[in-house]
C-alpha cells in the first residue's frame, strides 16, 4: 500500500511525535509514505480571507498528488476535511470545477478529481482493517480506559465525507484503539470541539472549551486520552498544565497503536508529548 | 407488529426538583410513529405532567426541536425506528438554553439575538409606486433562497459548540439570518447589518469555533458554515478582521504554509529521520494569491 503524505502545516513544526509515529506504525504495516516536496498548507485558514482562493490551494495539493498518482493521507482532521470538501464540490458541481480549474491555470497544474483523501485513522480503518490491527497487537492495553477525542473536522460536514462514519455518534476512531485491547471510554459531549480556531481570535472561550472537555474526560475516569489532530493535541496536551492538574496524558493515535505493536515509546516520540505518558505506559508494563 | 421502546427523558421541574433527573417510558410503537408521537402518548396516557412544545407536527413550525440521542432536531420528523439505539430513545431539552420546565426552554436569548440583527428587508427610500415593482435577479434570488428556509426551531443554537463557552455570541441562527438579508437587492441596510452584529458581540462571526455542528443539525440543511466564510470574506475586505487571523493568511502568503519550518525544526525534524520539507512554499501558492477579482 502507498499513499502521499500530506504533512500539513502544524505537525511538521509542532507536532513532531505525530508524524514520527505515524510513519513508525505505517512502516510496521507495510503501507509506504511517500513525502511531495510541491504540496503547501491545505488552505483552510485562508477561507476567512478569500473561501474561492482557499478551494484552489486545496485542489492545487490534490493535483500535486494526482500527477504523483497517488491518493492523499493526512495527520490533521482539518487538511483531511478541507482537501475532501475542494475534492467533493469539484466533483459534484460543474460549474466550479470550471472555475477552479481556470485558477488553477498558472500554477501549471490541472486537476480530474481522481485523487481520494483520507485522515490517517480513516485509512487504518478502512484500507488495513481493525482485525490486521489487532494482529499485530504485541502488547495489550487491557484494563487501559482511553478517551476518543475525534476532532470536528475528522467527520465534518458529512455531506462530503459521503457516508463514512456518523457524524454524531462515529466509531472509527474508537474501533481502531479498541484494536489494541483497551476500552474507549464514554464520556459527556464525547464530540465537543476543543475550541482551537477560536485561539487567535478569543483565547478566553477557547480555554473554557478545552477545560470543559478534559473536565468531562477525568470525570469519565479515564487513564488517557487519544487524539488524532494536532490542533487538538495542542489545546489537551501542550496547553493542559496551564488551565488545570489534570495529568491526563494525551496520545496520538499511531503512538498508541506504535506502543501497542510493541514499538520502543522512544521511537514514537513521546519526549515531545508535554504531559509525560509514564503512568499510562506503566500500566502496559513499560 | 409493535416494538416496545424505552423513552429515557431528561425531566426537570424547578419547583419540585433541585436537579434534572432521567425518567423512562415504555411505549408500544408501530411502523411511522415518530418521537413526537411517542412524547404525545406518553403525555396522554402515562404521564400528563410532563412538558413539551409542539404545534405543526408536519417539520415546519420548529417549535418541537429536542436532543434526541445527543443532537438536536425537530421532533415530529424523526423516526422512532431510526433513533432507537439498544432499545431506547434519549431526549433531552436544547442546549445553551435555560429549562423552563422538562423539554420547554427559554427561548428569550435566541429571540433576542434573532432581532438584534434586524431580521427583515429595510426598505428605504425605495417605494413602489403604481407600476413599478422590484424584480430579483435568478442569481440573486438563489443566493436568498440557498440562506432561506429557517425554521426558528435553535437546534443549532443548542448545539453550538462556541456558544457552551461563551454566551455573548450570536450563535448560528442570527448569523445566518442576517447572510440571508445581506444577500437581498431588496433590502438597504447591506453591509450595514454586519455592524449590527459586531455591536452586540465585538468580535461577531469570528467567534464561531468552525466546529460544523450548526449545519449538521439544520433541519432544512442550510449552509451555514459558508454564510460564515462570508462575512469574513467582507470584514477581512474591510479590514475587520482580527489580528490572530490577519497574520495567519499572511503567513499561507509568505510562507505557504502556516508556522515557519525554521532552522531549529529543521534540525529536530532531521534528527527525527524525518525528510526535509520545504521551508518556502510561497513560489507555489503566488499564482493562485496574486490573482485579483476572481470569480467567487
Amino acid at each position: 500500500m502507498k499513499f502521499a503524505l500530506f504533512p500539513g502545516c502544524t505537525v511538521p513544526a509542532q507536532m513532531l511525535n505525530y508524524e514520527i509515529s505515524a510513519k513508525k506504525v505505517a512502516e510496521t504495516l507495510g503501507i509506504e509514505l511517500v513525502y511531495l516536496t510541491d504540496l503547501t498548507c491545505c488552505g483552510y485558514p485562508y477561507e476567512a480571507k478569500d473561501s474561492f482562493k482557499q478551494k484552489v490551494i486545496s485542489i492545487r495539493n490534490l493535483a500535486v498528488a494526482e500527477k504523483a498518482g497517488l491518493d492523499l493521507v493526512t495527520l490533521c482532521s482539518t487538511c483531511g476535511s478541507t482537501l475532501t470538501k475542494a475534492n467533493h464540490l469539484f466533483n459534484t458541481d460543474k460549474n466550479y470545477r470550471e472555475k477552479l480549474n481556470d485558477a488553477l491555470k498558472d500554477t501549471g497544474f490541472e486537476y480530474h478529481g481522481k485523487v481520494k483523501v483520507k485522515h490517517f485513522t480513516r485509512m487504518l480503518f478502512e484500507d488495513v482493517g481493525v482485525e490486521k490491527l489487532k494482529a499485530h497487537v504485541t502488547r495489550s492495553f487491557k484494563g487501559v480506559r482511553l478517551a476518543a477525542d475525534y476532532g470536528c473536522h475528522y467527520v465534518k460536514p458529512a455531506s462530503v465525507f459521503e457516508g463514512f462514519d456518523d457524524p454524531v455518534r462515529p466509531h472509527t476512531m474508537d474501533d481502531v484503539i479498541e484494536a489494541t485491547g483497551a476500552k474507549s471510554v464514554d464520556f459527556k459531549d464525547k464530540m465537543a470541539c476543543c475550541g482551537a480556531a477560536l485561539l487567535a481570535v478569543d483565547e478566553k472561550t477557547s480555554v473554557a472549551m478545552t477545560k470543559r472537555k478534559l473536565d468531562n474526560i477525568k470525570a469519565a475516569g479515564a487513564d488517557g486520552m487519544v487524539t488524532q489532530c494536532p490542533f487538538c493535541g495542542i489545546m489537551y496536551d501542550v496547553y493542559q498544565n496551564t488551565i488545570g492538574q489534570y495529568d491526563l496524558p494525551v496520545l496520538y493515535v499511531p503512538q498508541l497503536l506504535g506502543v501497542a505493536f510493541g514499538l520502543d515509546p522512544k521511537d514514537l516520540g513521546f519526549k515531545v508529548n508535554q504531559v509525560k505518558a509514564t503512568s499510562l505506559l506503566k500500566k502496559v508494563g513499560l | 407488529m409493535a416494538d416496545e421502546v424505552v423513552f429515557r427523558i431528561r425531566r426537570f421541574d424547578p419547583k419540585k426538583d433541585k436537579e434534572p433527573r432521567f425518567q423512562e417510558y415504555k411505549v408500544q410503537t408501530a411502523p411511522g410513529m415518530t418521537v413526537l408521537d411517542g412524547l404525545l402518548h406518553i403525555k396522554d396516557e402515562q404521564d400528563g405532567t410532563l412538558s413539551f412544545r409542539r404545534s405543526c407536527r408536519s417539520g415546519i413550525c420548529g417549535s418541537c426541536a429536542v436532543k434526541i440521542n445527543g443532537a438536536s432536531r425537530p421532533c415530529c420528523n424523526a423516526q422512532i425506528r431510526d433513533h432507537t439505539v439498544k432499545g431506547h430513545v434519549t431526549v433531552e431539552p436544547l442546549d445553551n438554553l435555560d429549562v423552563i420546565k422538562d423539554l420547554i426552554v427559554d427561548m428569550a436569548p435566541f429571540w433576542e439575538k434573532f432581532k438584534a440583527i434586524h431580521p427583515f428587508n429595510e426598505s428605504g427610500e425605495f417605494q413602489p409606486t403604481g407600476k413599478s415593482i422590484f424584480v430579483i435577479g435568478a442569481d440573486d434570488l438563489r443566493e436568498v433562497r440557498k440562506s432561506d428556509g429557517c425554521i426558528f426551531c435553535a437546534s443549532c443554537y443548542s448545539d453550538c459548540e462556541a456558544l457552551r463557552s461563551n454566551k455573548d455570541y450570536f450563535g448560528p441562527q442570527a448569523m445566518v439570518r442576517a447572510y440571508r438579508f445581506m444577500r437581498d437587492p431588496r433590502d438597504r441596510l447591506g453591509r450595514k447589518r454586519l455592524d449590527k452584529l459586531k455591536a452586540k458581540a465585538e468580535k461577531g462571526a469570528w467567534l464561531c469555533a468552525v466546529c460544523g455542528n450548526c449545519q449538521e443539525v439544520c433541519p432544512k440543511q442550510l449552509p451555514t458554515l459558508e454564510c460564515f466564510a462570508s462575512f469574513k470574506n467582507i470584514w477581512f475586505e474591510e479590514n475587520k478582521a482580527p489580528d490572530g487571523v490577519k497574520s495567519t493568511a499572511e503567513n499561507i502568503e509568505k510562507m505557504g504554509r502556516v508556522y515557519e519550518l525554521d532552522d531549529f525544526a529543521m534540525r529536530q525534524r532531521q534528527k527525527a529521520q524525518l525528510p526535509a520539507l520545504n521551508a518556502n512554499n510561497s513560489d507555489k501558492l503566488e499564482p493562485i494569491l496574486k490573482k485579483k477579482g476572481v470569480a467567487k
